[in-house]
């Protein structure tokens, strides 16, 4: 049951970020997250049809909501490149998936779905692949000279 | 509880993201935030209703097909004037 309270705490963090950044790309990453922990959180209720109908119109609704930040982005805010912003939205994107991973795994097995055990191994990888990149812009703008920060 | 707890947080964040924020994207998605509240409620809810959780799959069907009509329309509105801060636009004639 802890693994629900932290989930929803996550849930709502992820909420206020996709309202509160100042990228929309990070913005509408957070509210892909924030969909994310939202079908969990019905996995978790019992609710598993619901959690694959959500799980659904989100994919479909982040590839347009992205398609549409590309065009109506405003071009000042993807010139200016804020790493920190980027870094902080992967490290949280990391954790997010890992914690999503122990919170499926914690599942008793009558709620799993049968024949979707690969689904937390996805999950993983896509949240090692948000890691290694945390890790890549971390160093870039480590490694950055100090005049172009 | 827990879960109405969480609906009444999301509700009000995107309560916020539509009355506050000038950004439409960012409107559009307070919108979806107020509708995963209403669903997260009905999921909450889904022992006393009995039976009806079909009614929260159709609520999140909906909500779906009416924000990928709201972002046409923002995108729209963009190739139109340009912007998509709620604050400039001031003409709403067709």
């Amino acid at each position: 049951m802890i693994g629900l309270y932290i989930l929803i705490g996550l849930i709502i963090l992820a909420a206020l970020a996709a309202v509160e950044s100042r990228s929309l790309l990070v913005s509408v990453a957070a509210f892909g997250l924030a969909g994310l922990g939202f079908c969990l959180a019905c996995i978790i209720m019992g609710s598993w049809d619901l959690a694959l109908v959500q799980l659904a119109a989100e994919l479909c609704l982040l590839f347009y909501l992205l398609r549409s930040t590309r065009i109506v982005g405003e071009p000042e805010l993807y010139a200016e490149r804020r790493p920190g912003v980027y870094l902080g939205a992967l490290i949280f994107a990391s954790v997010f998936l890992y914690f999503a991973c122990f919170v499926w795994r914690s599942l008793p097995p009558a709620a799993q779905l049968p024949g979707a055990v690969w689904l937390p191994s996805l999950y993983e990888l896509i949240g090692l692949a948000a890691a290694l990149l945390a890790a890549v812009v971390g160093a870039l703008t480590v490694l950055r000279p100090e005049d172009e920060q | 509880m827990i879960g109405y707890l969480a609906a009444v947080f999301l509700l009000l964040i995107g309560l916020w993201a539509v009355t506050v924020k000038h950004n439409l994207l960012k409107v559009a998605i307070g919108l979806m935030l107020m509708q995963y509240a209403a669903n997260l409620l009905l999921v909450a809810l889904a022992g006393r209703l009995g039976g009806r959780e079909w009614f929260s799959q159709l609520a999140a069907l909906l909500g779906l097909s009416t924000t990928i009509v709201l972002v046409a329309l923002i995108r729209r509105n963009h190739d139109r004037s340009g912007t998509i801060d709620i604050s400039k636009l001031t003409k709403l004639k067709g």
